[in-house]
């Protein structure tokens, strides 16, 4: 984005705040990049002629003279199959120390998809994981956060999904990610020799809060490349959607907005939705399918964050660290992916709804016998059972490092419902219990 | 219909009176109400939409069936300890079940029928004998 001969030149600016400047101009059109003396900037308000940028990188040090170029278009990223493999900044440029993409340039953040271009999704993403394949199976061109607290290891837990996912492109948009977490994508997925599909957009804590709002947008223009270009299935992951939050009320804020509700912009729900809505399924066979993660603050669903994200996506997945075991877990009770019966009895074998209900029935009846062993009562023998099932469900099927696939699943449901219950118990359909049912050897 | 939810709102009191007194701290006949509103619970409420036929139940039927529950309800059943309260009625819920599974009137569905009549007949109190 250097400057091209006969650019106009701005010298004159009339207003300095922390993070924004004014420059009276003309032919400026909202969203376009400009730099101010050699920092990037966005156009963020138009009154008449006066035209105020917010600096990413903060306007100290900024003089009153400063240069003042506008690039006369709003940020783009440079599409070609080149991306595969590649890492970038949030204004789309290599940080990998490759070469600049060569391809068309592309304005990002465009409309989502119309519904009369969609398909029904209806195809399932395996990602070995029992918690989410059998109690919350994934569809192509579905939206689904994970809600998990900053401690849990939702990065992991995503990397691993997006590694084992049948998908031809990864794209990952990291927000606000440490250091350390972004070394650990770029060694996870060169480790597993799958960079070649993986194109990442990262915005690091060292960089400006605010240069992250243009993560989302980077990534979702190169998985549109590939999934409508290419009829490619592309995941999309973006880490932390919090932090993405974060940066749009310290935008609002700067910009004197009114807040809503947690010092959140009043837009918050249709800044999230013009993000997640681009999740697709295109009857070519290309499709977009967004994996996000939204941290919680100790675990408070009705912060506005969470809340609005909820009404938007098909779903949440939640993570627990099961003490009994000592392992991270898909929570069974408080993870649902809307879109799972467009798949499940069907893509799968035919008794995985009735098998994915009733474990879950049992591992509740467990949960009830644990809070009367709490309140100090005697356990009957079928709530001994039901601890001992809860015990080896959570250990063989909701742990998040199970990796095998559904008919396992199914069928390690069965011999667990064997080995603690009777048929009459477990009160599944009889046809499915003669057929199934563990036979005694 | 404010029959149904008396059952189920009895059924949560005794639940809760469970989990503040312990099993053996209060009356059989709590657990008997309880295990009564599971069956409400469990037949008429929890429909499992991933099966064609319980998915769809005309009125007909489901007339049919809230009378069936209703017997139950009125039943008075017998028991030496609340120990044997719990098997009992998970195998009238799953009988239920599986006639829900049925189609309406058909061969397996009377089977199940009849099922439910000799599990009720085990432990039902003969009043005038």
């Amino acid at each position: 984005m250097e400057t091209k001969a006969f650019q106009k030149i701005y010298t004159k600016l009339t207003n300095i705040t922390k993070a924004t400047c004014t420059v009276e101009a003309e032919n400026v059109g909202y969203e376009e990049i400009a730099i101010v003396a050699g920092r990037m900037a966005q156009v963020v308000k138009i009154n008449g002629k006066s035209v105020t940028l917010q600096v990413f990188g903060g306007t100290e040090n900024i003089p009153t003279n400063a240069e003042v170029i506008f690039t006369g278009t709003p940020p783009t990223l440079k599409v070609s199959d080149d991306l595969a493999g590649r890492f970038f900044n949030a204004y789309g440029k290599p940080i990998d120390g490759g070469p600049e993409i060569d391809g068309e340039e592309r304005e990002i953040g465009g409309p989502s998809v119309n519904p009369v271009r969609r398909r029904q999704p209806s195809e399932l993403i395996a990602t070995g994981i029992a918690g989410i394949d059998l109690n919350n199976t994934l569809v192509t061109g579905q939206k689904i956060p994970f809600f998990a607290d900053p401690d849990q290891p939702y990065n992991q837990v995503m990397a691993m999904v997006a590694l084992r996912a049948k998908s031809d492109k990864i794209i990952l948009g990291g927000m606000g990610l440490t250091n350390d977490d972004y070394l650990y994508f770029k060694n996870v997925f060169d480790n597993a020799g799958a960079l070649d599909r993986i194109v990442s957009f990262v915005s690091t804590t060292e960089n400006p809060p605010v240069e992250r709002l243009l993560i989302p947008d980077m990534a979702l223009t190169a998985a549109e490349y590939f999934a409508v270009d290419k009829n490619e299935k592309v995941l999309v992951l973006l880490t932390d959607m919090t932090l993405y939050a974060d940066a749009l009320s310290i935008v609002s804020n700067r910009m004197d907005q009114i807040p809503s509700k947690d010092s959140m912009p009043g837009s918050l729900y249709s800044d999230l939705a013009k993000i997640y809505e681009k999740a697709v399924q295109f009857p070519t066979g290309g499709s977009i399918t967004i994996i996000a993660v939204t941290t919680l603050s100790g675990g408070d669903i009705t912060h506005a964050i969470p809340d609005n994200t909820g009404y938007i996506t098909e779903g949440q997945l939640f993570l627990r660290r099961d003490t009994e075991i000592g392992k991270v877990i898909v929570d069974p009770f408080r993870s649902l992916s809307r879109l799972k019966q467009l798949v499940i009895g069907k893509k799968t074998r035919e008794d995985h709804p009735q098998v994915m209900n009733t474990a879950v029935r049992l591992y509740a009846d467990a949960a009830n016998a644990r809070t009367k062993l709490e309140n100090g009562f005697d356990l009957s023998e079928y709530d001994e059972r039901a601890l001992k099932f809860a015990k080896e469900y959570s250990d063989r099927l909701l742990a998040i490092d199970v990796n095998i696939d559904t008919e396992k699943m199914l069928n390690v449901g069965w011999e667990l419902f064997a080995k603690y219950f009777t048929p009459a118990e477990v009160g599944i359909k009889a046809e499915l219990v003669a057929k199934y049912w563990p036979k005694e050897n | 219909m404010s029959l149904l939810k008396n059952i189920l709102l009895r059924g949560k009191e005794a639940y809760e009176q469970m989990n503040i007194l312990g099993d053996d701290g209060i009356p059989l006949d709590y657990h008997i109400n309880y295990w009564k509103s599971e069956v409400v619970d469990f037949v008429i409420l929890q429909q499992d939409a991933f099966d064609k036929i319980d998915a769809s139940t005309p009125i007909e039927r489901q007339k049919e069936l809230v009378d069936k529950v209703l017997e139950i309800y009125h039943t008075e059943f017998h028991f030496e300890s609340f120990e044997e309260v719990n098997p009992y009625f998970k195998r009238i819920i799953n009988a239920f079940k599986q006639m829900n599974y049925s189609h309406f009137r058909s061969e397996q569905y009377k089977k199940y029928e009849s099922e439910i009549a000799s599990i009720v007949a085990e432990r039902k109190v003969n009043n005038g004998n």
